[in-house]
């Protein structure tokens, strides 16, 4: 049980508190509600340019690292389909630099020619480095234009383009800024040797005079339900022939979810889960396999992948998993099998609580799925799945129409 | 800008020493807040002391595959019945095996992991099912310049003949046999050779049921290392390029072997480092970024074993700016060793450097890593925060001198991996 307080600045902005006392360390999250999804088709890869515009400077600091690190602070963050993510860490005793930091940023950015400049070369640095110069990284540029053709999940975080990104201007950039960079847009997270009475000081003083902006209205178009099995294959310089399947699932605050969520850990969780025992160790098929949830707010995917040994044709690993999926679609789970995978689920719980940062990410987020106190819930939600419900998902996901697979061949 | 706070002091107690039956020296870090408990043990069996490639890291991987009780089914399953978390690790000097349990599963857990530490019995096909994954592994890796770019530089530094410099090809994976193993796990894992460090929130039962399943095993005698034991050679050329076809980046690493934590100038080197290429603000990610934009990332670091250690730059850039990367590296370099640091630029590093300390010790489990890396070098908690202490008082006139002295450009090994086209 993780305890918290919570409460909103008259311009917006959320404010969740959770006091541990165990640590000189604080923690400070904040989410941005945006990500990949909210870009126009044609200017792909710009919630990510854009975290990484966050570090050239704002208002009133021309650096943001610096004042941090002098302060022992440390910070970094991550952009998804759905929200940009940024946190820190810092001494207790220098909190308030953090509220100088992150408030001066969301107030306003000093856009340079230069940073814009520099910044887009490192993202494009990053996309060859992460996604094209190594084997299999682009998957999901792959993918995901595979499984969807209307929601935007169908272009990658990094963008579709390498030239979406080099096209960026000035003007672009700033306008993205205005839209989503604001207090009332935005999710602030606390965990550390903190007082609530102190953190509602600080926030009032750094937060709440930056001015709130517009309401922003979130329709995404829906993905049309797939009505045939799709399938590509590409030919690489690789070891192994390399196969991901995907399918559609529920969204993240749909039970459905939770679902998906068990059925990955009965099949891939673990080196007593059954894709690993049965085609890794025991029919020796795959020199590894996983199976697991994107775990996106909208309607994401339920992904298997696996590496192919040699002398294993495609055609009889892609039966050999699906025949996996069958049963789990078919037959009820053992109990036993169903205990272990909640029992993993609630150890994977109170590991995860052990330190201040994951606790203000997990919060934040939780928020953004509409209520901190859903973390503390979650536990429960999985612990009143039943057998059945579980199986009755897995035949609902898994049918051959709702089916994309994409096969890496590798070059003979 | 608010005023930045008094720094708050790094206080660290020296873990409790409980002596099993056995004579396993068993250390306590008692402070968690959560009901759970981390168990490292730790095996004076790294990878230098095998007499073939791979032998020690399919010896600690292998303990979870079997035993002469369990198969590695059953293993599996009671691991994750219970939610624990089983991972191995392996250096040069040392083999470990680490639990991550709820507390309330310990009784049922610790027999089991005795099992598998004392009675291992290394299935024959769970060895070649365990050697053709890790083939394919390797051959994947082996396409990522970066990952050529570590073992070719491992073996420049240390001597590709030597016991540290050895890296493994692609031939080690069929030349293993169970037989290695066993001879290996008979001669290192024995209790003389082994410790435990448990750490989390942990009560006296605890203690009792390690000593119950840990502390009676007493085969085996103490392992005299070999003094002949060619551990390091003369470092294998400074200048050394790998071309691979049709890459988009290069990897790049510049470095050299160096001095051990013990050394008196040690703590100047870290300050330096850190200048260097240790943070994200650093003079490398600055200029080589932040600047030119030739690169996603690029750091410095140090990497110190029992018998020797090595420093090292990593990068990969645009293949096309391989050259003027260099360039820009020895720029770095011999500015350290011309010019002073401002005062400005060492405060914000020292700082910097307090607050990775600050966090790098927070908590029992942190707490755990950091006492089996200074255990791995016969050093304790006293150790880091002296160095800490002597850290911030460095002047840059001191780091000047350490520049000239260990951050010579010429001396280095400079190996590129990947293409130095200019086109």
């Amino acid at each position: 049980m993780i305890n918290f307080d919570r409460f909103e600045l008259s311009n917006g902005l959320k404010v969740i508190v959770h006091q541990d006392k165990s640590t000189p360390i604080v923690a400070m999250n904040i989410i941005y509600k945006v990500g990949s999804r909210d870009e126009s088709v044609r200017r792909t890869g710009f919630a990510h340019l854009f975290e990484h515009l966050m570090f050239g400077g704002s208002k009133n600091i021309p650096k943001f690292d610096i004042p941090l690190e002098e302060a022992g602070g440390e910070n970094n963050a991550f952009t998804n389909s759905d929200y940009t993510n940024y946190y820190l860490t810092i001494p207790k005793n220098n909190l308030e630099i953090a509220f100088w930091l992150e408030s001066d940023r969301m107030l306003d950015l000093a856009f340079s020619k230069q940073s814009l400049d520099v910044q887009r070369q490192v993202v494009i640095e990053e996309f060859k480095q992460n996604y094209l110069n190594q084997p299999l990284g682009d998957v999901y540029l792959l993918l995901k234009p595979l499984a969807y053709k209307k929601h935007p999940y169908r272009w990658n975080t990094i963008g579709k383009d390498i030239h979406h990104i080099e096209s960026a201007t000035m003007k672009h950039v700033r306008s993205f800024y205005k839209k989503y960079y604001n207090p009332n847009n935005a999710i602030l997270s606390i965990a550390g040797d903190v007082e609530i009475s102190d953190i509602k000081k600080l926030a009032k003083k750094w937060f709440e005079p930056i001015p709130s902006g517009i309401n922003i209205e979130r329709n995404y178009p829906k993905e049309p339900e797939q009505m045939a099995r799709r399938k590509k294959s590409v030919k690489r310089n690789i070891p192994l022939d390399a196969l991901y399947m995907a399918w559609h699932m529920p969204n993240r605050t749909d039970i459905g979810f939770y679902h998906c969520d068990l059925i990955s850990d009965i099949l891939s969780n673990g080196n007593s889960s059954r894709l690993y025992r049965k085609l890794v160790k025991d029919k020796g098929m795959f020199s590894e396999i996983n199976a697991f949830v994107t775990g996106d707010l909208d309607e994401g995917l339920f992904i298997v992948s696996g590496k192919v040994l040699n002398h294993i044709t495609m055609t009889k690993a892609i039966a050999a998993i699906e025949s996996e999926l069958d049963l789990i679609s078919t037959e009820i789970v053992d109990p036993i099998e169903f205990e272990k995978v909640k029992n993993k689920l609630e150890a994977n719980m109170i590991y995860s609580s052990s330190s201040v940062l994951t606790k203000a990410m997990n919060l934040g987020f939780y928020e953004l799925l509409g209520d901190a106190n859903k973390w503390n819930n979650e536990l429960e939600i999985y612990r009143s799945i039943s057998r059945e419900e579980m199986r009755d998902t897995a035949k609902r996901i898994f049918q051959k129409k709702n089916q994309n697979i994409l096969i890496y061949n590798k070059q003979s | 800008m608010p005023q930045t706070g008094e720094q708050i002091e790094l206080k660290l107690t020296e873990p409790e020493c409980v002596i099993l039956d056995n004579g396993i020296k068993t250390y306590i870090i008692n402070e968690g807040q959560e009901e759970f408990s981390r168990l490292d043990f730790v095996f004076n069996a790294g990878s230098s002391l095998q007499a073939k490639n791979l032998i020690a890291g399919s010896t600690i991987q292998l303990l979870i595959d079997g035993t002469k009780n369990l198969s590695s089914e059953e293993i599996a399953k009671k691991l994750d019945y219970h939610g624990a978390i089983v991972d191995t690790t392996l250096s040069k000097d040392n083999a470990g095996l680490t639990l991550y349990s709820l507390n309330k599963h310990l009784p049922e857990l610790l027999p089991l992991i005795s099992d598998m530490i004392v009675n291992p019995s290394f299935p024959k096909d769970e060895l070649s099912n365990y050697l053709q994954r890790k083939k394919h592994q390797f051959l994947l890796n082996n396409d990522k310049v970066r990952y050529k770019a570590m073992l070719e530089f491992n073996k420049l530094v240390f001597g590709s003949n030597s016991a540290y410099g050895r890296v493994v090809e692609l031939s080690d994976y069929d030349n293993l046999v169970r037989n290695d193993l066993l001879d290996f796990f008979n001669y290192y894992y024995t209790p003389q050779n082994t410790y435990i460090i448990i750490s989390g929130k942990i009560d006296k039962k605890t203690i009792s049921l390690l000593n119950k399943y840990f502390g009676n095993n007493s085969k085996g005698d103490t392992v005299i290392p070999d003094s002949n034991l060619n551990i390091v050679n003369k470092v294998e050329g400074l200048n050394k390029f790998v071309k691979k076809e049709g890459t988009l980046q290069s990897a790049i690493r510049i470095g050299k072997p160096i001095i051990n934590k013990q050394h008196p100038d040690y703590n100047s080197l870290i300050v330096l480092n850190t200048v260097l290429g240790g943070y994200f603000g650093s003079r490398l990610m600055s200029n080589l970024r932040e600047n030119k934009g030739y690169t996603y990332g690029i750091s410095s670091y140090m990497i110190n074993y029992k018998h020797a250690g090595f420093f090292s730059i990593a990068t990969e850039v645009n293949a096309q700016h391989s050259n003027a990367a260099l360039e820009e590296i020895k720029n770095e370099l011999t500015k350290l060793c011309n010019e002073n640091i401002s005062s400005q630029e060492l405060n914000l590093v020292k700082n910097y450097i307090y607050g990775t300390y600050l966090r790098s010790f927070d908590g029992p489990m942190a707490l755990a890593e950091r006492y089996r890396a200074a255990k791995d070098l016969n050093l304790d908690f006293e150790y880091y925060t002296q160095s800490l202490n002597k850290m911030m008082k460095q002047t840059s006139q001191q780091l000047k001198n350490t520049a000239n002295k260990y951050f010579n450009y010429n001396e280095m090994i400079k190996l590129v991996v990947g293409s130095m086209e200019s086109n």
